[in-house]
Formats: structure tokens, C-alpha cells, sequence
């Protein structure tokens, strides 16, 4: 089987960069690892678990511009930015950081493709580390995944008990990223990969069945209680893929972006005659969590979550989608 | 200790003195208890309090269903908190009671925690223990000290960060305006897209919508996702207050106004008067 060894992954991350590809991969900063475009191999640190955000940023930017205007005499001119993105590698994402890209693309091809979100997927190679450690965040089994799932990555890297990885191809533009590469790879003889184990935590498939059927129990309300009401769980959501359209004006020219946007805030919902369908924390924290689980998997088969954890992990209270999926009654595994 | 605070929160709900006692459980992690709410006298066994009881518990108080009548279990900041509420009218001090304790380094596991006496707001006027505000204060002199393009390339750093998810504000006791400024469309006030310009303003025009009623309880910063220094920016405001009225906020006591509510024939009026 083919490996990389732990000494040569800087050789391999340098290859990439020599070879003109950019690359995303985890640093650290200030304490806290996080994906971010790395200019040097040598700037690259692979955290325990996963980062703290998520790599949709690389591919649905917090904000992007769609277009530009300038306004003339008699005239308005528009300036959209070409669609087209150099080839990246995203390297040393979780198997569900991965698994979100396949989720999202389902609801950015529905009814009209989103360009931009499909230029970046067709631009990136995803090479993906299997888990060996899991927090108690952690809920991928929950929701159908397991920490060396294969959905969303074109390579995976298996952990080894030496500290290399076995590289495993998942898709067409995996064989040929080991095949570009392959001078970073060596050659060893078969030995098991040393994976986390998840424990299953909650059964989100069954779950979806007694959502539908309580869709006004107070659960909502207590468990949001504590709820501060910010967008945290959703702007580090992998899946959470809303946003706005907002004009920003510099004069007589500015641009009209695409920037993220939370059902968290009460400002989501509400109409322009002051009405607000989402009024309240509950009915709020209900929608987050009826789309992920009922909505979503209903239009397009899939679930809308990972189980990263990261609602949970990065909450201020400590709330997250998963304290929910247990509260249901009956679905306690 | 924690057998004090249990008891006193059941005689508080039993006496019918508050209808739910804001405390701490556990949380997931070791490092962070989280906020529960004891309606039921049965459930004060759930109450916690350790060095992990970050604070910020007052973010609560004005919410309808607590603040017909609730006990928090209160840092000294909490506590400062909940009486610029009280003094901006926001919740009366006859529906408060306090179960107030003290932690000599909070996140830190052997920090020692003590109790403190008192249970009405009145009970604690003029506590002005808070390790916080002088911990900051020497980072404060250091931004002061850079020249002008320095600081501002550090809080262009700082606010480039932000990702707008308002964590900062929801975290924030005193953030309890129906109607942000910041979610004003008709016009949009403050661009909401998360670059450089629309972070400056957001970001600014919070610390300022604070000064002379941040209490400096640090919930906002440990809320942020991207670790941006929000304690720093809200005590440098807290400084300036200082400086030109000699006033902290939430110091003193319930019932005097807020320094932006009030008048001293002692306070600076160098805009209007040289001198």
C-alpha cells in the first residue's frame, strides 16, 4: 500500500506548492488551530480533532462579491467577476469537514447551481485525515458517518500506529493527486489503521420521525433556555450554507455581496411590515434544528449534519444540536 | 460551599422570594460550567460552583421570564451588572436577589472561591473587588503607549476577525436593546458583511454604545469565536470614563444614575468652555 510517511508530509505539502496549486490547510493561531491558505509547508500544524472552523470558507466565503457597479452620467456599469479558480488542495480536513462539501452541494444544485460554489469544488482536491481521536463533542455515528468516512474526500489518509498514514484514493481526482505525487509516497507492506472510536450518542434518522410528529413540544423551549442567541453554532456549522444579499456603497460605485446569514437572528425571518414568523429563541432553535434533520433530509436525502461537534465545541453555553438530539424522547441510545 | 448555595437557592424558591435561581451545572468539558435554570427546589442538587463559574450570568436578567423575580449565583462583575440594569431601569432591584461569590483566579482549578455575604442588591453596595480591571490595565497603557498607525494597524488585526456572528453582544448584560442598531435595515446603518469597514463599525459602535456601563465582566470576549480583545477595547472606554468623570460603573449604588444620565457641576465641559 502506499504511504506517507509522518517526516515527509512537509515534502509532500511543499510538492504541492512547487507544483503551483494552492493549498488550505490547518496553522495555528493564537492558541487555536483553524484552516487558512498556508504560503509554507513549514506553517502547517495538524490538531488533535479538527479546526475550529470550517473549511466552507474556502469554498462559500463569509463574503463575496458578485458584482460591482460604478454609476456614470446616464449610465450604471456592472462588472461581474469571472467564475474560475485556480486548482488548491484542501489537506488535512476530518472525514466530517469532508462529508459537509457533499451535503452543501446538494442544495447549491437544486434549483439553479451556484456558480462560484461549483467552480471551487471543481478547483479542489480534498485529502482527508482519518481520525484516531474523537472529544466528547464528537458525534459522527450519530448522524451515519464514521471517523474514517470516505464521502467528500478524493484522498484519505489513514492513521498508522507508526504515526504515517496509508493513502487511500476515493475518487478519479484522488488517483491522479497520488499519481502527481507519488515521489512524496513510499511503498509499505499492509498494516490496519488505528481509528477513533465514536460511540453513538443519538440516532438522528429516528429522531427526524419524532420531530415531524411534535413539531409544537416545548423541548424547543428548554432546550434553548440558555441559548445566548448569536450565530456561532451556524457560522461553524460545515453545512449551515444561508446567506444574504447585502449592496455596500462607496459613493456613486460599491458591490453586491454574498455573505453568511444565521437563523439565529431574530432579523432572519422578519418581514418588511415588522411581522416576524421566528419571533422567539425556540421557534428559532427549532428551525436549525428541524432543517438539519427533518427539512433537509426530506428534499434531499441526506442529513444536514456531520456530528463534528462544532455547535457544541464553540458555543458559549455549551449548547449545540446533539444535547437536542439526546433530549428527544425515546431516541436516548 | 456548594451546600450553602444549594440551600440558599431552595429557601429562595421556597419562600417564594424568586420564581427561578440562575446558577451554573456542569458542562461537558471541565473547563466551562454552563448556565441552568432552578425553578424546582428538587433540582438544586444540579447547582454547581467551581472556577470554571465564568460569569455573565446577569446577560439573563432582563429576559421576561426572569425577571419577574430571580436569584444569580453572581461574580462581583455580575453584581456590577446587575445594578447598571437596575439604574437604567431595566429591572428593579426589589426582584433581584444575589447568591455572590468570588473566585481568586476564575478558569484556574485551585482558584479559591469564597462566598460573599448578602442576598439583596443593597447588601453589596460598593463591592468593588474585581481582579479583572486591574489585570488589564497595564495592557491598556501598552496600546496607549503605540503611536497612532500602530494601534490602528492592531485593532485592524483584531477586528478583521470578526465573523459578525454577534456572540459579543448576545453574551453582553447590557446588549438588552430591543433593536440593535446593527440589525436597523431601513436604512442599514452599519454594513453587515463581514470586511474591514462594515467589522471597524460594528465593532466600534458596540464599544461605545458601553462606555460607562461596561463592567468589564468579560463575557463578550470569552464568547468570541475568534478571540478578539474586546475586554481591552471596552477598558480603554472605561478609562476615558474615568479619567474625565471619575466614574466605574456600576460601583456605588443602585439608585444613583448612570454617568450619561446624570449632571455634576464637577464634570469636564472642555468641548464647550476651554477649560
Amino acid at each position: 500500500m502506499k504511504v506517507l510517511e509522518k517526516s515527509r508530509m512537509r515534502d509532500l505539502l511543499a510538492a504541492i506548492m512547487a507544483a503551483g496549486s494552492r493549498l488550505v490547510a490547518p496553522v495555528e493561531r493564537e492558541g487555536s488551530h483553524r484552516f487558512a491558505w498556508v504560503d509554507s509547508a513549514a506553517e502547517v500544524r495538524l490538531p488533535d480533532i479538527t479546526c475550529d472552523n470550517t473549511i466552507k470558507e474556502f469554498f462559500f466565503p463569509r463574503a463575496e462579491r458578485l458584482l460591482t457597479y460604478k454609476r456614470a452620467a446616464n449610465r450604471v456599469d456592472i462588472t461581474a467577476p469571472a467564475v474560475s479558480e485556480a486548482p488548491f488542495v484542501v489537506f488535512g480536513c476530518r472525514p466530517c469537514d469532508a462529508a459537509a462539501l457533499d451535503i452543501v452541494d446538494r442544495v447549491f444544485n437544486w434549483d439553479s447551481p451556484d456558480k462560484t460554489w461549483n467552480a471551487r469544488r471543481e478547483a479542489a482536491t480534498v485529502v482527508t485525515i482519518a481520525c484516531s481521536r474523537a472529544d466528547e463533542y464528537c458525534f459522527c455515528t450519530s448522524v451515519g458517518l464514521a471517523p474514517d468516512s470516505r464521502t467528500g474526500s478524493d484522498v484519505i489518509l489513514l492513521p498508522l500506529e507508526s504515526g504515517d498514514f496509508a493513502v487511500e484514493t476515493v475518487t478519479d481526482k484522488g488517483r491522479a493527486f497520488v499519481e502527481k505525487y507519488a515521489a512524496s509516497l513510499s511503498d509499505q507492506k499492509d498494516t490496519a489503521a488505528k481509528i477513533a472510536s465514536v460511540p453513538q450518542k443519538a440516532d438522528a434518522t429516528a429522531a427526524a420521525k419524532w420531530l415531524k410528529a411534535n413539531f409544537d413540544s416545548g423541548l424547543y423551549a428548554d432546550a434553548s433556555e440558555r441559548c445566548l442567541g448569536c450565530g456561532i453554532c451556524t457560522y461553524y456549522c460545515p453545512t449551515c450554507h444561508c446567506f444574504d444579499i447585502q449592496d455596500e456603497a462607496d459613493g456613486l460605485s460599491g458591490a453586491r455581496l454574498k455573505a453568511w446569514d444565521s437563523c439565529s437572528f431574530a432579523l432572519f425571518t422578519k418581514h418588511t411590515s415588522g411581522h416576524n414568523p421566528r419571533a422567539d429563541r425556540p421557534s428559532r432553535w427549532r428551525q436549525r434544528i428541524m432543517h438539519k434533520f427533518s427539512y433537509y433530509p426530506d428534499l434531499f436525502g441526506v442529513i444536514s449534519c456531520t456530528g463534528c461537534g462544532r455547535c457544541g465545541r464553540m458555543c458559549p453555553v455549551d449548547l449545540g444540536v446533539l444535547e437536542t438530539l439526546t433530549a428527544i424522547p425515546g431516541e436516548d441510545t | 460551599m456548594i451546600d450553602t448555595v444549594r440551600s440558599r437557592a431552595a429557601e429562595l424558591l421556597k419562600s417564594g422570594e424568586v420564581s427561578v435561581v440562575v446558577g451554573y451545572r456542569e458542562g461537558r468539558r471541565r473547563e466551562l460550567a454552563v448556565p441552568h435554570f432552578v425553578r424546582d427546589v428538587a433540582d438544586v442538587d444540579a447547582l454547581v460552583l467551581d472556577p470554571f463559574c465564568s460569569g455573565g450570568l446577569a446577560v439573563f436578567a432582563t429576559r421576561e421570564a426572569v425577571s419577574q423575580g430571580a436569584a444569580f449565583v453572581a461574580t462581583p462583575q455580575d453584581i456590577r451588572s446587575l445594578r447598571v440594569l437596575v439604574q437604567e431601569g431595566q429591572i428593579t432591584s426589589e426582584n433581584v436577589r444575589i447568591i455572590g461569590f468570588a473566585c481568586q483566579a476564575p478558569g484556574n482549578p485551585a482558584g479559591e472561591i469564597r462566598l460573599l455575604e448578602g442576598s439583596r442588591l443593597e447588601d453589596f453596595d460598593n463591592v468593588i473587588e474585581c481582579a479583572a480591571d486591574n489585570n488589564i490595565a497595564a495592557e491598556v497603557a501598552r496600546i496607549m503607549a503605540m503611536p497612532p498607525e500602530e494601534r490602528w494597524r492592531f485593532w485592524r488585526a483584531e477586528f478583521d476577525k470578526c465573523v459578525r456572528c454577534y456572540a459579543c453582544r448576545a453574551a453582553c448584560p447590557m446588549c438588552y436593546c430591543a433593536e440593535c442598531i446593527a440589525d436597523r435595515n431601513l436604512p442599514q446603518w452599519i454594513e453587515t458583511t463581514a470586511r474591514p469597514r462594515g467589522n471597524f463599525a460594528w465593532n466600534l459602535i458596540r464599544a461605545w454604545h458601553l462606555a460607562g456601563r461596561c463592567t468589564l465582566c468579560g463575557a463578550c470576549e470569552r464568547a468570541c469565536s475568534e478571540g478578539i480583545k474586546l475586554t481591552l477595547l471596552n477598558a480603554m472606554l472605561a478609562a476615558e470614563v474615568r479619567d474625565a468623570f471619575d466614574y466605574v460603573a456600576g460601583f456605588g449604588c443602585a439608585d444613583e444614575a448612570g454617568v450619561f444620565a446624570s449632571f455634576k457641576d464637577s464634570d469636564k465641559e472642555e468641548f464647550l468652555i476651554d477649560g
